[in-house]
């Protein structure tokens, strides 16, 4: 699903990620070749074969029906962000020639999504994680499996906006439609992603791409930190510019990620505030709260789980 | 998602196939693709036109209609799920109940054109794809836009994706056979580790290929033996062209 086919998408909306997604592959290939230099042909090359030899391999998930990998985070985390990109071009170019996997006009769409979001944005999500919570093999596989999943939403988010901007249907449909799809398939993806990386890290962990290495508490630590609470603090501005321009794309797309906790954390937490506080104030510190509360959920599962295993294994 | 069948239709004699390099025939179905998929909603008339172009299309290629169905059949599934969604999400006026669900006439015209469409790009490209030899098609993809190492990416993948598939059968068999009662946890796990393991090979060949690679003179680029001949410019520029108009006449049709 993750593909979107010919005749969905509008003239503009084609012309504009194809545009998008040229510039794209060209500055990853300009990446890759630098980063591999002259080995880049054949390692890439095995890899685009690697990942469709993987796609064929069925994992049952239940009542008859099955999932396959679709690698972004895997190729990623062993090649880099870049080459990682240019692979799941490589793959998406034959999935929409060949398998019809894809249409031909939704190609420049498939790979800002797939190749963009799923892998290079997978690739920066897993970075964070390892160098906020460490590198032993089973923190790696936990790091993969969440980037896996946060990719694999975002894939969807990306192309049901595209999809909303076409006019296909109403924006928030759309998006809500593509983010709780792929909110399902992620989980497929999360766990085989994060289970063959936790074997590359015990197996081979030389394999893994170079720049991942957990920095020490320190400097990198802390920007990281510093990145992910401005995240948060520009979630709530842009929540509050959603809140006084209704109309604009991004506020669905915010709305739809967020608002439904937002909500939630505003009655629960302020329902006096509301009677003094300006709403707009309100409604900020409730995104900005849900949104740390979030991360902080999310940290803290990801260190329990990580210090308990590291602990066992050591 | 099978491989060997790619070649079987390749070069059959043909109006298309005598007449056109496989870079050339790229280049209609492209240009096909596009004048569907990029049709404005509600341009019936153009695409009416459109479907008898494609219907020539086959002729012309000598494409067995049987095989062409079947192929199309197997990528039905890409648009057709999506594109019946349509019915209940687009608003206007009901046409039927099913249940609790409400179809909108305007949304069922959306999903029949949208149907039409995806099937239309699909063909063009299925009817090029399935007369041309796999090889030929990487080749074709040197005079198109593709950066070098996606270009290049594809012909070696290409070239060792029969190997990898067999290796990973081979071990897969191997996982078969020695966890034939395995809970689902355990067989998930033996499975990743199959995958894992694939990537760990891949790349040791990856680095074997490119040392035999550099003792054969290996500079960038790989070479091609079957150098494209023959082929007409006017027709591929004729039919591009057609497609074009029939494409703006859609534009047109839908402002009028």
């Amino acid at each position: 699903m993750a593909h979107i086919p010919d005749g969905f998408l509008s003239a503009s909306v084609s012309a504009t990620t194809l545009v998008a997604a040229g510039a794209v592959t060209a500055y990853a290939a300009r990446r890759s070749q630098q980063d591999l230099d002259e080995r880049a042909a054949p390692t890439l090359g095995l890899a685009t074969a690697a990942v469709f030899a993987a796609q064929a391999v069925n994992f049952p998930v239940a009542a008859g029906t099955s999932g396959h990998l679709l690698g972004g985070v895997l190729v990623a985390v062993l090649f880099g962000p870049w080459a990682g990109c240019l692979v799941m071009t490589s793959v998406l170019v034959v999935q929409a020639l060949i398998f019809a996997d894809g249409g031909l006009t939704a190609i420049g769409a498939n790979v800002l999504n797939i190749a963009g979001v799923g892998a290079v944005i997978g690739y920066g999500i897993n970075a964070s994680l390892i160098t906020l919570a460490g590198g032993g093999p089973r923190r790696r596989g936990l790091a993969a499996a969440a980037a896996a999943y946060v990719a694999t939403v975002l894939t969807g988010i990306a192309a049901g906006i595209e999809l909303g901007w076409s006019g296909v249907a109403p924006m928030r449909l759309s998006v809500g439609a593509m983010a709780s799809v792929h909110a399902v398939m992620g989980l497929a993806e999360s766990a085989i992603t994060g289970l063959a990386v936790w074997t590359l890290a015990r197996k081979r962990p030389d394999l893994l791409h170079a720049s991942q290495t957990p920095a020490p508490p320190g400097p990198t630590r802390r920007v990281v930190l510093a990145g992910l609470g401005g995240l948060a603090i520009l979630a709530g501005v842009l929540s509050l510019i959603a809140s006084s321009a209704p109309d604009s794309l991004e506020r669905v797309a915010i709305d739809l990620g967020f608002a439904d906790a937002a909500t939630v954390w505003e009655g629960a937490l302020f329902p006096e505030y509301r009677a003094w506080l300006p709403g707009f104030v309100g409604k900020m510190i409730a995104f900005v709260l849900s949104i740390a509360l979030l991360f902080a959920g999310a940290a803290a599962m990801f260190r329990a789980l990580g210090f308990a295993r590291e602990a066992r294994e050591t | 998602m099978g491989f060997a069948h790619l070649d079987r239709y390749a070069d059959r004699p043909s109006w298309l196939t005598r007449r056109t390099t496989p870079t050339q025939r790229l280049s209609i179905a492209i240009a096909a693709a596009f004048a569907a998929g990029l049709m404005p909603p509600g341009a019936w008339r153009a695409l009416v036109v459109l479907f008898v172009l494609v219907a020539i299309g086959v002729w012309a290629a000598r494409l067995p209609f049987r095989i062409l169905t079947r192929r199309v059949a197997q990528a039905l599934p890409f648009f057709l799920l999506p594109a019946l969604a349509l019915p209940f999400t687009v608003p206007g006026p009901t046409a039927l109940e099913i249940g609790p669900l409400t179809a909108s006439a305007p949304g069922l015209e959306r999903a029949a054109e949208i149907i039409l469409r995806a099937t239309l790009a699909v063909s063009a490209v299925t009817i090029v794809i399935s007369v041309t030899r796999a090889t030929d098609l990487l080749s074709a993809l040197d005079t198109l836009p593709v950066p070098r190492l996606v270009r290049s990416s594809l012909a070696l993948g290409y070239r060792y994706v029969y190997v990898l598939t067999d290796e990973l059968e081979r071990t897969t068999r191997a996982l078969r056979s020695r966890m034939g009662h395995a809970s689902r946890l355990r067989f998930w796990r033996a499975r990743a580790t199959t995958l894992a393991h694939l990537f760990v090979r891949s790349h040791a060949r990856g680095a074997r290929i490119h040392a035999a690679m550099l003792s054969r003179g290996y500079h960038n680029g790989l070479p091609t033996l079957r150098p494209a001949v023959g082929g007409s410019r006017v027709w591929v520029i004729a039919i591009v062209s057609l497609l074009a108009a029939v494409w703006l006449g859609g534009m047109i049709e839908v402002m009028a």
